[in-house]
């Protein structure tokens, strides 16, 4: 079983890596391995189209794959448990809907992006953290005075909805050429984010990730449901709550540089659990976060590659992929039901 | 009725509990001691799984306190409650794929430390709990795939590994057939007399608990009567709270039976 599981480990850190590389070798300019290792060790001439597309397109593409594959699958699993929920995700307690909403006040809106004291980029994932941060303190407020998941659920649903309806009335009011821009950023994208912006992306990812790997002692418990994990010692309403936050923070700054991704948060973690057949949460963080990224990877891969042209939206690739899974899920019912 | 512990593990002293504009449970005081199994009884909506969810810290009491190993249940944090009073819910949880050892295991989340991992101690003590209860055979099958009894069986061995001093246990034996509510009684009669736990148990299965059990908890109009299953027969109190249209408890044998006749009101 053991080894089992390391060799999950090994091959999903492998696929990884291997991702990684196709997204630096691969695109309409074939750049050979040995000219991108020369690049990424300082060997190539700072004034090389290799380093250019490397540095400057490629390699940040691959990291927000790899960042935001990780951090979506992270927080869907976080989500599923916390929730009970085999079709919860990162995006179901409206987070990202409030993070649209940010964006789209500052795009529809252009006054108040362009008087911002900042570039342009770093405005809207302010825009979007606020917006993000806004929905995640009225689903706390509704916590505090409802504490029951299941209405929270409910809740979070509802603040999607109607942050989309707001966006639907500024898209309606918005001039024709920010409209474009904010559906070209509602498609989802990977390829937005510059190297320099990435650790912007990083830290409330990677901080996101490292926490709810503290937190897998509470998550197993939750398993059982919140009564028995408070049998068991665990505050479930306020483990709730920083899971959350936890999920919000993440998917906040993902749906800022990226915009909505759909499903690989929602997919991940039921694809893990087939593949790991557990439920531990000492098991499962790890392989949802290396699937959600190699997940991510592959998709970008295939929405750049020249099979698809290179213009196919990221979210209709994992849509595409999404929609069957979750089929799945909803057809296997009891059986899958039960995996959460 | 096996030799009783001095001091007494689970106190409850003038507990109230209900729900807004809905009192279920007036007063409540009772003791219970190590070595002692209680069986807590009375109709469905009576407030039995309310009382143990109070008594368990899952929710406070309306009024009156409880006292858990000598210290009241309010000033224990979290932890320090679950290290003193394990607990068997109603119903079978999901527990999604997880088998039956780490289950198990999870009942030693209270000794654990932050990540959760079982150090070479908690191992042997999930072990026992698995032995003790008897689901040693089928450790390693999914919690998920076990009949109902088993799963009751499981669920006693998680609680037993938390190695509380106190069990509480909300209807163990529902849904279960007759061999495995016996079953399933003898196993707690068996931690409580032998493990020297304080065991108290909603149950609706009358007559087991009449025979098994050292005290019984009568809950009805709104007060709980406590005594030893003897008293509670003389006192015809289970005659009273169980007197239905079509039913009458049987003194003699100890058991409901059905009637055409019109209950005693008394």
């Amino acid at each position: 079983m053991r080894v089992g599981r390391i060799g999950w480990y090994v091959a999903l850190a492998s696929a990884v890596a291997g991702l990684v590389a196709m997204e630096l070798i691969v695109g309409s300019t074939r750049i050979p391995f040995r000219s991108v290792l020369q690049v990424l060790t300082g060997g190539a001439s700072d004034e090389s189209i290799e380093r250019a597309i490397v540095l400057g397109i490629r390699l940040p593409q691959a990291l927000t794959a790899l960042l935001a594959g990780a951090g979506l699958a992270c927080g869907g699993l976080l989500m599923q448990t916390t929730f009970r929920n085999p079709l919860a995700g990162p995006t179901i307690m409206g987070v990202s809907s409030g993070a649209s909403l940010g964006v789209a006040l500052l795009m529809l809106a252009q006054p108040i992006l362009a008087v911002m004291p900042v570039p342009q980029d770093l405005g809207l994932l302010m825009g979007a953290m606020v917006g993000a941060m806004a929905v995640l303190f009225v689903v706390m407020a509704a916590d505090h005075r409802i504490g029951d998941g299941v209405t929270l659920l409910i809740v979070g649903l509802l603040v999607g909805y109607l942050c989309a309806a707001v966006i639907g009335v500024l898209e309606a009011m918005g001039s024709a050429s920010a409209l474009k821009g904010f559906v070209l950023w509602g498609l989802g994208s990977f390829a937005g984010v510059s190297l320099e912006r990435i650790p912007w992306l990083a830290a409330p990812v990677v901080v996101g990730l490292v926490m709810a790997l503290l937190f897998m002692k509470p998550l197993n418990a939750l398993l059982m449901g919140e009564d028995y994990a408070a049998t068991m010692g665990v505050h479930a309403r306020r483990t709730r709550r920083r899971l959350l936050w936890i999920t919000g923070i993440m998917a906040g700054a993902i749906t800022a540089f990226c915009g909505p991704i759909a499903f690989i948060g929602m997919i991940t973690p039921h694809m893990a659990r087939a593949a790991m057949r557990s439920s531990d949460h000492a098991v499962l963080l790890p392989v949802t976060m290396l699937m959600g990224s190699a997940l991510a990877l592959g998709c970008d891969l295939i929405a750049r590659s020249a099979i698809t042209g290179g213009v196919i939206p990221l979210n209709a690739v994992t849509s595409l992929l999404g929609v069957p899974v979750v089929a799945w899920v909803l057809l296997a019912g009891k059986r899958w039901g039960s995996l959460t | 009725m096996g030799k009783l512990d001095m001091k007494p593990l689970l106190h409850a002293s003038g507990v109230a509990v209900g729900y807004p504009g809905r009192s279920l449970i007036r007063d409540a005081s009772f003791e219970l001691h190590g070595g002692e199994m209680a069986a807590l009884i009375g109709l469905n909506g009576t407030g039995k799984s309310t009382l143990l969810r109070a008594l368990a810290g899952l929710r406070a009491p309306d009024s009156g306190t409880v006292e858990a190993d000598g210290v009241q249940l309010t000033q224990l944090s979290a932890v320090e409650r679950a290290r003193t009073v394990s607990m068997v819910l109603a119903g079978r949880p999901s527990a999604g794929l997880m088998d039956v050892r780490s289950l198990v295991g999870l009942g030693r989340q209270p000794w654990t430390g932050m990540l959760g991992a079982l150090s070479d101690r908690d191992k042997e003590r999930v072990e026992v709990a698995l032995q003790q209860a008897g689901v040693e055979p089928f450790a390693d099958r999914l919690f998920g795939s076990l009949s109902d009894g088993e799963a009751q069986k499981a669920l006693i061995a998680r609680a037993l590994a938390q190695d509380a001093p106190i069990m509480l246990l909300d209807e163990p034996t529902a849904h279960l057939d007759l061999v495995n509510r016996i079953s399933v009684m003898r196993l707690l009669r068996d931690v409580s007399t032998n493990g020297r736990k304080a065991v108290l148990l909603a149950t609706h299965d009358l007559t087991t608990a009449l025979e098994l059990c050292d005290r019984i908890a009568l809950l009805h109009e709104g007060s709980l009567w406590w005594g030893t299953p003897a008293e509670v027969i003389a006192s015809g109190l289970l005659a009273t709270a169980f007197a239905k249209d079509g039913m009458r408890f049987d003194a003699a044998s100890g058991t409901l039976r059905a009637t055409t006749e019109k209950p005693l009101q008394e």
